[in-house]
């Protein structure tokens, strides 16, 4: 039966005369401080995800920066001479004396610094690197 | 006709003869002498060095080269031998060994052929470095030109 098609005197009395429903304080007590901590902790949670959000988008920005600056196209175009083995940018008498003080110190020479292209790094490397230093009868001079 | 063509031959050519002879180039006697260069490393020990002369072509012929003065460099430095005919050259000399010179000292000394009377050298160290490898940039280059053996 539908309720609104009773007499509003009736549902009074029947409310009236059903048991109204006791919480005992404690519970109650225990349920709020529950819910307190169940909606501090989805609080904290939302601050983490929030924080690693934005993390991984600094990180990415970070990284996409990097990539950009360190693009062989942005990069100086410094195109080392074998001869320069100092790698100053410029071949010169240091490249040979170079050369010359790691042999004398019987370093184990590098393959690179076989400049005369005969298969082994010895003193003849360093001639040819001291004649490239002092050579003038190139366009430029030497070799720089 | 045939007796008188060896004094017609000779009219023409003693006006010839005796003519001046064309503008000659000013006559400046070349001479001789040699450039002495000297670096000074100021204390450190030096090593190696590379300097670059340049003199006026028309000035001055480098027609040798030899070395300095202290053991360390007494034998001949590196340079191009097609640069004797520039006048432009570089020249540079290490030693591994741990004789070195500390003070000024000739490394160099560069033989000239001079047709003009006072050459202009412009020497410039472009680099000097001691037994580490370690660049001197304390160290300083001068030069002294002598000799005159026309």
């Amino acid at each position: 039966m539908d309720p609104e098609s009773l007499p509003s005197r009736v549902v009074e009395a029947l409310r009236a005369s059903e048991p109204q429903p006791t919480v005992p304080p404690q519970l109650d007590a225990a349920i709020l401080a529950s819910a307190r901590i169940a909606i501090r902790r989805r609080a904290r949670s939302r601050w983490i995800i929030r924080a690693v959000v934005a993390s991984g988008a600094a990180a990415a920005v970070v990284a996409i920066g990097f990539r950009w600056s360190t693009h062989p196209d942005r990069q100086p175009q410094v195109a080392f001479v074998r001869e320069d083995l100092n790698r100053d940018g410029r071949v010169d008498i240091l490249d040979a004396f170079y050369l010359a003080r790691k042999l004398d110190a019987a370093g184990a020479p590098d393959k690179s610094q076989d400049v005369n292209g005969d298969g082994k790094v010895d003193r003849s490397d360093v001639d040819a690197i001291a004649a490239a230093a002092v050579r003038v009868s190139t366009v430029g001079g030497g070799a720089s | 006709m045939r007796r008188l063509a060896p004094q017609c031959l000779l009219v023409l050519l003693v006006p010839v003869m005796l003519a001046p002879t064309r503008q000659q180039a000013p006559t400046t006697s070349p001479r001789f002498a040699y450039l002495d260069v000297f670096i000074d490393p100021r204390g450190s020990a030096l090593a190696a060095y590379q300097f670059e002369l340049n003199v006026d072509q028309n000035a001055a012929t480098i027609v040798g080269v030899e070395g300095g003065e202290h053991v360390a460099f007494n034998a001949a430095p590196y340079y191009d031998p097609a640069a004797l005919t520039y006048g432009r050259i570089i020249i540079a000399a290490f030693n591994t060994g741990s004789d070195l010179p500390t003070a000024k000292t000739r490394v160099a000394r560069l033989h000239l052929r001079i047709a003009s009377s006072a050459p202009e050298y412009r020497v410039s160290l472009e680099t000097a470095a001691d037994a580490s490898g370690k660049k001197l940039d304390q160290a300083v280059i001068s030069f002294d030109e002598k000799g005159n053996t026309p």
